[in-house]
């Protein structure tokens, strides 16, 4: 079982690789690890927040696990909804939202990030009709917080909304059997 | 002639109008709060949102209400906090900077009392609410004007 460390402005949790369910997706991304960068928080989906993966940090992953519809059909009845998963996405330029001006200017149109789920919400992902394409995106959740998210990880993530963005790194934390 | 405010988020300033016929309660509400000023943040469910938590007591009566907002609309209504659910939703009053906003709980769209549309300075204010997304949010003031 491989592990990571999220490390959000010193606020640290633990999360596990779903090697199971995704194994190529969670290879994939342990090879890129540590990953570092300013994340952003979400505006739609909730308590979410971002890392946008750009330059030598750029992950480009095929679809894997089950599709976005399987997914939206699973987990409408998990409760708390998608609290605590780490999911892989990327959408192609102009697919289901236009220019974001608070993001990167690489990010403006093409999309390539981790999206962290820290608490309760996830709206964009309960509503199909505000899920991209499926054809022109990849939503890949790969990994999930141990619980409970430290009080202190989460309030960093809130802080968020009226800070603005925070410094996170992603790091290996060893893997056992 | 209509009452007017002004909205002050940073460096940038808008003026809005309010809708003195159709939100007249909602109106008097707002105009006999004035000037404001409170903590500011942005909608983490809603899109393009910036609001301000009202920390104060607020009897609001449905009108004019909408749950199809755009750019440039002002509103007020009580904001659900997510979470812990037992939280009471707390009054704000939120603007609208682009497209791509609806006000939203995780149940779905929030009816909120619009209350005023801003007539000058929106890409402005919309270009300081861009720019505190990243960099954080300060105070902002409502004052009549």
């Amino acid at each position: 079982m491989r592990k990571m460390e999220f490390e959000l402005d010193g606020a640290k949790a633990k999360a596990i690789m779903l090697e199971d369910a995704v194994p190529k997706t969670c290879e994939a991304i342990w090879n890129k690890l540590p990953l570092s960068g300013m994340s952003i928080h979400a505006k739609w989906a909730a308590r979410e927040f971002m890392l946008h993966l750009s330059g030598k940090n750029r992950i480009i992953l095929k679809p894997e696990g089950p599709s976005a519809e399987e997914d939206i059909a699973g987990t409408l009845h998990q409760v708390p909804f998608g609290m605590g998963r780490i999911s892989y996405f990327f959408r192609e330029a102009g697919v289901l939202r236009g220019v974001q001006r608070d993001y990167s200017p690489e990010f403006q149109r093409e999309l390539c990030e981790f999206a962290i789920y820290y608490g309760h919400g996830a709206p964009s992902i309960q509503d199909p009709g505000r899920q991209p394409d499926p054809t022109k995106s990849v939503n890949i959740w790969f990994a999930t917080f141990e619980e409970p998210i430290p009080k202190d990880f989460v309030a960093k993530a809130d802080a968020m909304q009226y800070e603005g963005m925070k410094p996170l790194a992603i790091r290996r934390l060893g893997t056992s059997r | 002639m209509s009452r007017k405010i002004a909205i002050t988020l940073g460096k940038a300033k808008a003026k809005a109008e309010l809708l003195d016929e159709d939100a007249p309660k909602t109106c008097d509400l707002v105009w006999n709060m004035l000037p404001i000023e409170g903590k500011t943040g942005h909608t983490i469910e809603s899109g393009k949102e910036v609001f301000m938590n009202l920390d104060r007591k607020v009897k609001l009566v449905p009108e004019n209400q909408t749950i199809h907002e755009i750019p440039g609309d002002v509103v007020i209504y009580f904001k659900q906090t997510i979470p812990p659910p037992a939280a009471s939703p707390r009054p704000v009053i939120s603007f609208i900077y682009e497209r791509d906003a609806q006000v939203r709980s995780l149940h779905g769209p929030v009816p909120v009392n619009l209350f005023a549309r801003i007539t000058d300075g929106l890409k402005e204010i919309g270009d300081e609410a861009v720019r505190m997304r990243r960099e954080g949010y300060q105070n902002m003031r409502i004052s009549r004007a």
